[in-house]
């Protein structure tokens, strides 16, 4: 379970995220959607107590990212948009060296990379040095590297830049299988129609608020003129947003 | 300390793979290896020569040797210091396995005397490796014995 209770981050004079509040239920995915500069990353980066909040609150299953962060940070997986692999140590070592940061005993650790390298299709490859990996291969071994330690929620920034169709569905159905079998996921991506295709839930972020959050349905019913499928609903809610902040200014 | 270990495990296995399976082939590491041996040897003689002239000179001789070597360790102190600032800086706050080691279960304390270890071992090295030529050469010249290289590696680090 997942909840953030009036978090707010700001830069200077800039609220990045202002005063969110949403709960994502266990086995659930939630799709977090926005533009560019809404305050996505900068919601995930405080979730994941890589950026400290002004204020507010972030629990992560049972613990306060602020009071237990080491607590927090054991249950959960984390996949960046921009994700970092030592290039000059093979997939093996690097997963290795993720597992035992998590602490996980030798044979779990040896058990859960043989299983996760197969999954995504990088046993052949384990042996091999990250530097000769393509970049769909770099982004399946960060995949593994979060599923490491068997989290119980999974926070994900852009999940799919730059993966091949065949890495993009591997990939969403293991969110679904993960989802199924409990997993939290928290899914912040540009591309509506992977939110409209797996997400039970979506919220949508504009200029550090949540603008709208619910069901495919429920969002639907929150804006007038938007016909169809998520991205005009999208659109016309950050549309409706932008009239309204004009007028405000005027 | 275990955790302390393991932050820094990505460096030595990085360096290790780097050597054995790294793409310079080995005749450009034995010509390199040749060159810092040629710029070590290089510091040391010019060192004791210079060191040997002192020595002849009158009265001023030991004093003059006792000054150039103030004026080397301060060098080598701004030196440090610098390089360690600026990498200390990087390590800190700029490295790009930054997001993945705050993702994880780490302690503060660990993260933190890790990227000492890192900073100090990264910015200090050369400076480390070159200056032995020099002390050597004192030793040389001064008649230090065994003791000198014991006391640099007790104060050196």
């Amino acid at each position: 379970m997942i909840q953030l209770i009036n978090l707010t981050k700001h830069y200077g004079k800039l609220a990045a995220v202002d005063g969110l509040n949403l709960e994502v239920s266990a086995g659930q995915i939630f799709g977090f959607l926005g533009p560019n500069g809404a305050g996505k990353t900068t919601t995930i980066r405080t979730m994941m107590g890589i950026l400290k909040p002004t204020s507010g609150r972030i629990i992560l299953g049972e613990y306060d990212v602020l009071a237990e962060p080491q607590k927090a940070k054991a249950i959960s997986g984390f996949i960046p948009d921009r994700p970092f692999i030592y290039e000059k140590l093979s997939g093996q070592e690097f997963l290795a060296f993720v597992g035992k940061l998590h602490r996980l005993d030798p044979a779990r650790l040896n058990r859960r990379i043989a299983e996760l390298l197969d999954l995504l299709e990088l046993t052949v490859w384990r042996d091999e040095l990250v530097e000769s990996y393509s970049h769909g291969m770099k982004q399946r071994l960060v995949v593994c590297a979060a599923l490491i330690h068997e989290p119980r929620i999974l926070v994900v920034d852009e999940p799919m830049v730059a993966m091949d169709p065949r890495g993009a569905r591997t990939l969403k159905d293991l969110f679904r299988s993960l989802a199924t079998n409990g997993v939290t996921i928290f899914l912040s991506t540009h591309s509506i129609s992977v939110a409209e295709e797996i997400c039970h839930r979506i919220g949508i972020i504009h200029k550090g608020r949540l603008i709208a959050c619910g069901t495919m349905e429920e969002i639907h019913s929150q804006t007038s003129g938007a016909n169809g499928n998520l991205e005009s609903v999208f659109l016309a809610l950050i549309r409706e947003q932008e009239l309204a902040s004009e007028v405000i200014s005027t | 300390m275990t955790a302390v270990a393991l932050l820094l495990s990505p460096i030595w296995l990085s360096w290790k793979n780097n050597f054995f399976r790294g793409g310079s082939s080995w005749s450009r590491r034995i010509s390199l290896a040749i060159l810092a041996a040629s710029f070590w040897i290089g510091i040391y003689l010019v060192v004791r020569r210079v060191l040997r002239y002192f020595e002849t000179v009158y009265e001023l001789g030991p004093a003059l040797a006792y000054q150039f070597l103030l004026i080397i360790l301060l060098t080598f102190f701004s030196m440090l210091l610098f390089s360690n600032l600026v990498a200390a800086l990087s390590t800190f706050f700029l490295a790009r396995d930054l997001e993945l080691v705050h993702a994880a279960p780490v302690s503060p304390g660990s993260f933190f005397y890790a990227r000492l270890i890192s900073t100090t071992l990264n910015s200090s090295w050369m400076v480390l490796f070159f200056s032995l030529p020099i002390f050597a050469a004192y030793g040389s010249v001064f008649g230090g014995g065994i003791i000198l290289y014991f006391w640099l590696a007790l104060i050196l680090p």
